[in-house]
């Protein structure tokens, strides 16, 4: 076999066939082309934050199977709607957008409903947002009489508690140490708004006047390449009255507005209630996934969730395909058991998120099925380390040197 | 004038400073021309593509926590606007079919035949020799982009080639060409 400085002719060879001289780049006729974008960047003040809803989101599907998930969920889906609405370039006859945004740009608290419209008697999420940096979530049952789950998030000290108040248990995590620090929805929110009122990708149009929850409401329907949301506002006020969203693979609809309501303070206290036993610390903390909740990751989801396939990438994006699949098994578990699988799973994509370009990960687990000791399912270079860890589909883990990489 | 540093022409674009993004701009224009070539072995396709990044970086460079990570962050950009390209143009374009889309009459089989060879690698090694050899980058700025060490380009560039020959020879391709 050729070594690399052998393939001298091979390397002109390749520069014949696609090498080309550089290409001077005009900067002038570039902002010339590229008004909007540069308007919005002289809008942004210093740091702000426009794509953190990513992370937000993202921390949502990664615990999407636990209880603490549909309501993670729930608060960024509904960030995202509430944002979207905010067109000013789109009047609608009828109704003043400027009004309806006004309320959600300026409110100290907004109060809502959020649910889940896949199913019959699904949970209801009241999701309750004091000031910006705290918010509550109440998972309530479908009559919204009992409040079965809350969960209370501290964006300024990166910590979210969960309570249950049937069995009393209380769950501390601590945010701290994550890929990225958690914003304020608030925040992204406002950034967001920016970013979509100059957004050409998004086609709104009007679904015209009808009645909504009792009351004369005015729809928009706003599309955009991933999913599409409608809006109800009420004809008199221009207060949201309903909204609609299809994302990917979830559909969420959001009621019961409600803006500057008083929130009382101790809705919002991270401190554990009396009479509540904690679940063990260890299997809370995000903070230190290591390998090995990777690889449970990987089987969790390969066993419980696929049918012994593993998933075809290792993303967010996969396992919220298999969103409708893991609401179907989390029916047939205990809260309790729901929330330790969505734990697991949360530590192996932190690990994961954990990753940096120089550890050089690599995917190839499409269809390979759990207990196949030939196929690898991904690789990576552990930080300062000349070899790779790969692991197959038996979840064993191996160091391979880079030349003896799967091909 | 002493030429600035990247992280400092970074920390200054964040802030509000638009020159210190075009200068930015310039230095990265080739590198996203050939990332873009990769997914869309289009050149004027390609040079669209990398304006487009460059005018989605804008509006986000604001929002880039790790600044030391900015060239990666800004190819992980630029991947996405060619593949939206690709989707968006797929009935007109036949993207990542290099072998054909870039044929001319001048071209000698040989040179055809090599086309063939990068196409037909996994995406992450077409992406390495297209840096190295359509543009011409260094191997600091390949460094750089894709946040890998130089002995890992070295490896990686080294297996692309092999699997180029194999290829080659499995196709007739004279050894002493090689």
């Amino acid at each position: 076999m050729k070594r690399q400085e052998e393939y001298k002719n091979l390397d002109e060879m390749i520069s014949r066939a696609i090498g080309r001289d550089k290409t001077q780049f005009d900067f002038d006729k570039w902002k010339a082309n590229h008004k909007k974008e540069i308007q919005i960047y002289e809008s942004q003040t210093t740091n702000q934050k426009v794509s953190r809803s990513v992370w937000i989101f993202e921390i949502g599907r990664i615990i999407m199977k636990s209880r603490i998930s549909k309501i993670a969920a729930a608060a960024v889906i509904i960030i995202a709607i509430l944002t979207a609405i905010h067109f000013s370039g789109s009047p609608i006859e009828g109704i003043a957008w400027a009004d309806v945004v006004r309320p959600i740009l300026t409110a100290d608290t907004v109060v809502f409903h959020a649910r889940s419209v896949e199913g019959e008697n699904l949970p209801i999420t009241k999701i309750m947002n004091m000031g910006t940096q705290r918010v509550r979530s109440e998972i309530l049952s479908a009559d919204k009489k009992t409040v079965q789950v809350i969960v209370i998030t501290d964006f300024d000290t990166s910590r979210m508690l969960t309570l249950n108040p049937k069995q009393k248990i209380a769950a501390l995590i601590d945010l701290k140490d994550l890929p990225e620090k958690p914003e304020n929805f608030v925040e992204i929110m406002r950034n967001m708004i920016t970013e979509l009122q100059h957004d050409p990708n998004v086609s709104i149009e009007s679904l015209g006047e009808k009645e909504i929850d009792g009351r004369m409401a005015q729809g928009l329907q706003a599309t955009e390449p991933e999913g599409e949301l409608i809006i109800w506002a009420d004809s008199q006020t221009s207060l949201p009255i309903r909204i609609e969203q299809k994302w990917h693979q979830i559909h969420y609809e959001f009621t019961d507005f409600e803006f500057d309501v008083v929130l009382d303070e101790s809705l919002f206290s991270m401190d554990i209630p009396e009479g509540y036993s904690t679940m063990p610390k260890a299997m809370l903390s995000l903070t230190s996934a290591t390998e090995q909740d990777l690889v449970e990751t990987l089987r969790s989801w390969a066993e419980v969730i696929r049918d012994g396939v593993f998933p075809k990438d290792f993303s967010t994006q996969a396992y919220m395909d298999d969103v409708p699949k893991i609401r179907k098994l989390a029916s047939q578990h205990s809260k309790e058991q729901n929330l330790e699988y969505g734990l697991k799973m949360a530590r192996g994509f932190v690990f994961f998120k954990l990753l940096k370009a120089e550890n050089d990960w690599h995917y190839v687990g499409e269809n390979v099925k759990l207990g196949d000791a030939n196929s690898p399912v991904c690789w990576y270079k552990p930080t300062g380390s000349q070899t790779y860890r790969v692991i197959y589909g038996d979840l064993t883990v191996k160091d391979v040197a880079p030349e003896d990489l799967p091909e | 004038m002493p030429e600035r540093t990247e992280l400092h022409l970074i920390e200054t674009a964040a802030s509000g400073d638009i020159e210190s993004f075009g200068e930015l701009c310039q230095r990265y224009y080739a590198a996203m021309i050939a990332v873009a070539y990769t997914v869309l072995s289009d050149h004027q396709l390609a040079e669209d593509a990398a304006q487009e990044s460059f005018a989605r970086a804008l509006v986000r460079i604001k929002s880039l926590k790790e600044r030391a990570k900015f060239a990666p962050w800004l190819a992980a950009i630029c991947r996405n606007v060619a593949k939206d390209m690709v989707a968006a143009k797929a009935k007109r374009i036949n993207a990542g079919d290099l072998s054909n889309t870039v044929m001319n009459d001048n071209d000698d089989e040989n040179i055809r035949a090599v086309r063939r060879a990068i196409e037909q690698l996994p995406s992450p090694a077409k992406e390495l020799i297209v840096l190295r050899y359509y543009n011409n980058l260094s191997y600091e700025q390949i460094c750089s982009l894709l946040g890998i060490s130089r002995a890992t380009i070295n490896g990686r560039l080294s297996r692309a080639k092999r699997k180029m020959a194999a290829y080659l020879r499995k196709n007739g391709f004279p050894e002493n060409r090689l």
